[in-house]
């Protein structure tokens, strides 16, 4: 029964996920078919949270399918739209069987690893250290109790937002154990909106094998079947910075709303590190390109993104300050589960840093500097650095071939590795062990895969070049 | 042009013997990477100097490399043929292939074989396929390509070879409960797997309301002294971390009995001896046959012999 009941549950998430896609006006089948449950779980966690907040039900398995139920009531209208575009369905298979046999063999692959991704995750119960000090310990807690009253005495529970963990207690409730599968779904989905977002920019063989260049990548492939919040937010936040960039491309609405989404949806799985900030400095961009062109509906629609992504940042903290007020009380918890992003959190001010700068001598400043770029080379470039070399050739060669597009994307990805170098250098002064948290870092920094893998895939030259070859 | 030449040929054999030193002196040039770079940034001046050569020299290029593509064939068909055998169980191969260093072929990465083969085998393509149109920037443009491509192949095949492991250990653990497969994720029961059976047995032995006090945070006592990561396993009992010179006091139900890794430090928990008066009982946990033995009117004394595993109720 609980199967059944979970089933149920993860259809109508995807459903909602797709409906408001289609209301978005998202056209291609496959990016419907990606964005179901991406929108789908970033909607029903919200939802939820609210359901729970203002009726002060408790997080049950009534709650769980009142909330879905009621968003698929809600988005009921659109329902012919949405089968509307599944009819076009039919046409992506037959084309997909026109294909040549090295992208037939492609797709092959990428299916296999998200089907042998929901083996190992229905297969092995969760033994993630993060997870079980967190995320999922803090889903079977509100599993139990309903609620996340009990956060103030069990100490580490509400320094991240709630997105995995309302996942897992979803299918908790419903007598369901095998909560990892919804990184499964993630995964699967990730690589559905890639591939369509790759595809609006270049080539189906091109896009293919930028998606395959994703899905395999160790981190990211690797993440798909651990519980961390490290996969959800380098979806959200990587797909929702290129579906902004994909907006100078077409300067269609529909990009950024879907844009501002997903990156206010980033800081509802993570929230401490500052890179959702590079998003609304695009949309800023695009408010002022709105004015520059006249085009007024644009204009107010990337002003509510900013909102918005500000308004749900808002509600992790709001909801948990009475909780945190309530006691005085203070759980130190001098153990492994202290990471990265709670330090961040506990960072101090901006001018606290100028302080430190100004009583640090310039020999400091340079002891620190080359620990820092030491540390950022074991740590960090491993992640972005095979694609680092690729992506300067070819960013030479479209600004060579004015292909300015590029430089767009690859501004944003240096100004984010910078970002990370800097955040690292500031920590350096202020956290004794703030060398120690090598894997933390790492795993911060996954986002950049889909950026690089992006950039350089849907690179003109690269096209180019390509077709020589042929 | 004689010195173009001359220097062509040098970077194409540094690239070549950089990639076959790493996979010989494993010790030496271990990091794949190095040896990725290597190859990446030889080949590519290379084929810088190649936009100058003449016909004769393209030729003699091919046929090299069509040498080093046999060879490493035969490489990379060893690597899974010695690969096969199960040299830690019961065949033992003879002295001399440990002599030649044969051994060096089992711990080798297969994908970093790949990866040389995959780049071979395109430096082959390009030198016969574009023999005469070779220029700067489309020579660039190939090794590009080839490079992007070979690093699609290496991963692909690392995370096939992972999944094919990962599946195998799913049909190895068939007929093991869900919740008990932890205990194999972990390492299985001599290593961290330890912990579920050992929590098992705490549950089991305590009410759900009560407090435990647990070993401090250490090397020592990874998992046992991490609360955040215990409770996992133990909610919603209360588990109080106490400093090592701490007394177990009154102010707890029960006291855990955790030998720890004794690798790690100084192992053995607790560290203070309890007194008769104040124990209930003292159960204990075998850990390699989970037997439980309980003990009455007994004083608790650090004997690391005779107290492993186990836990202490008090009064």
């Amino acid at each position: 029964m609980s199967v059944l009941l979970s089933l149920l549950l993860f259809f109508l998430i995807w459903f909602n996920g797709a409906l408001l896609a289609v209301l978005v006006k998202t056209k291609s089948f496959i990016e419907v078919l990606g964005l179901g449950f991406i929108l789908g779980s970033f909607a029903f966690t919200l939802a939820i949270l609210f359901y729970h907040m203002l009726s002060g039900h408790p997080i049950d398995d009534s709650a769980v399918f009142i909330v879905s139920g009621g968003i698929t009531l809600l988005l009921a209208p659109i329902l012919p739209r949405l089968f509307a575009l599944m009819k076009k369905s039919k046409s992506v298979f037959t084309r997909t069987l026109k294909i040549s046999l090295l992208l037939k063999i492609i797709i092959g692959i990428l299916f296999t690893l998200v089907l042998v991704s929901a083996i190992q995750n229905l297969f092995w119960p969760i033994t993630d250290w993060d997870a079980m000090a967190l995320y999922d310990f803090r889903a079977r807690v509100v599993a139990e109790t309903g609620s996340f009253s009990l956060g103030r005495e069990l100490g580490y529970f509400y320094q991240y937002p709630p997105f995995t963990s309302l996942l897992h207690t979803s299918v908790y409730v419903l007598g369901f154990q095998r909560a990892k599968i919804w990184y499964s779904f993630l995964y699967g989905s990730f690589l559905l909106v890639f591939f369509s977002l790759s595809r609006k920019q270049t080539s189906i063989s091109l896009s293919l094998f930028a998606t395959l260049t994703l899905a395999v990548n160790p981190l990211i492939s690797e993440h798909a079947i651990i519980a961390y919040t490290n996969l959800a937010y380098t979806m959200f936040l990587g797909l929702g910075i290129i579906y902004l960039w994909q907006w100078f491309a077409d300067k269609n609405m529909q990009t950024f709303i879907l844009g501002s989404v997903l990156i206010a949806a980033s800081s509802w799985v993570r929230s401490s590190e500052p890179f959702w900030l590079v998003g609304v400095v695009l949309l800023i961009g695009i408010v002022f390109l709105s004015v520059k062109h006249k085009m007024l509906r644009n204009f107010a629609a990337a002003v509510l993104g900013v909102a918005f992504i500000f308004w749900v940042r808002a509600i992790w903290p709001s909801f948990t300050e009475p909780f945190l007020s309530a006691t005085t009380e203070h759980f130190e918890l001098t153990s492994d589960v202290n990471t990265g992003a709670e330090m961040i959190s506990q960072a101090p001010g901006l001018s606290e840093y100028f302080k430190i700068f100004l009583s640090s001598g310039s020999s400091m400043l340079f002891i620190h500097l080359i620990e820092v770029s030491t540390y950022f080379t074991e740590n960090v470039a491993p992640v972005f650095g095979l694609y680092l070399m690729p992506g300067m050739v070819l960013l030479f060669f479209d600004i060579k071939r004015k292909q300015y597009r590029s430089l767009l994307h690859w501004t944003t990805t240096i100004v984010y590795i910078f970002l990370i170098f800097l955040g690292t250098f500031l920590f350096s002064f202020t956290f004794d062990s703030w060398n120690e948290i090598g894997g933390s870092a790492n795993r911060m920094s996954m986002f950049l895969i889909p950026l690089f893998i992006f950039s350089i895939f849907t690179s003109k030259t690269l096209r180019e070049w390509v077709e020589k070859i042929k | 042009m004689k010195i173009l030449n001359q220097k062509y040929f040098l970077s194409t054999a540094i690239s070549f013997s950089l990639s076959l030193a790493g996979i010989v002196t494993y010790e030496f040039l271990y990091q794949e990477k190095i040896v990725l770079f290597f190859s990446v940034l030889f080949t590519i001046l290379s084929f810088l100097f190649a936009s100058q050569l003449s016909k004769e020299v393209l030729e003699k290029f091919r046929k090299t490399l069509k040498i080093i593509l046999f060879l490493m064939t035969i490489l990379v068909l060893t690597h899974f043929v010695v690969n096969s055998f199960d040299f830690y169980g019961e065949f033992s191969p003879p002295e001399l292939f440990y002599t030649l260093k044969f051994h060096r072929l089992i711990t080798l990465s297969g994908a970093l074989l790949v990866h040389i083969t995959t780049l071979i085998v395109g430096l082959w393509f390009i030198a016969s396929k574009y023999t005469n149109k070779i220029r700067l920037s489309f020579s660039i443009s190939l090794i590009m390509l080839l490079f992007l491509s070979s690093l699609v192949v290496y991963h692909t095949e690392q995370i096939l070879a992972t999944d094919y492991k990962t599946t195998a250990q799913v049909f190895l653990n068939m007929n093991t409960n869900f919740e008990d497969r932890i205990t194999y994720r972990f390492g299985g029961a001599s290593y961290f797997g330890w912990i579920w059976p050992y929590t098992q047995f705490i549950k089991r032995r305590t009410s759900e309301n009560s407090s435990i006090i647990i070993p401090p945070q250490s090397p020592t006592w990874k998992m046992e002294g991490n609360v955040g990561f215990l409770r996992w396993f133990l909610y919603p009992r209360k588990l109080i971390n106490i400093s090592l010179d701490s007394a177990v006091t009154d102010q707890a139900d029960y006291a855990l009995i955790a030998l720890g890794e004794c690798d790690e430090g100084d192992c053995g928990w607790p560290k203070i001896n309890i007194p008769a008066e104040k124990i209930e009982y003292i159960v204990l946990i075998d850990r390699e046959t989970q037997e439980e033995t309980i003990i009455t009117d007994r004083a608790y004394t650090l004997n690391k012999d005779e107290f492993k595993w186990g836990i202490i109720k008090l009064r």
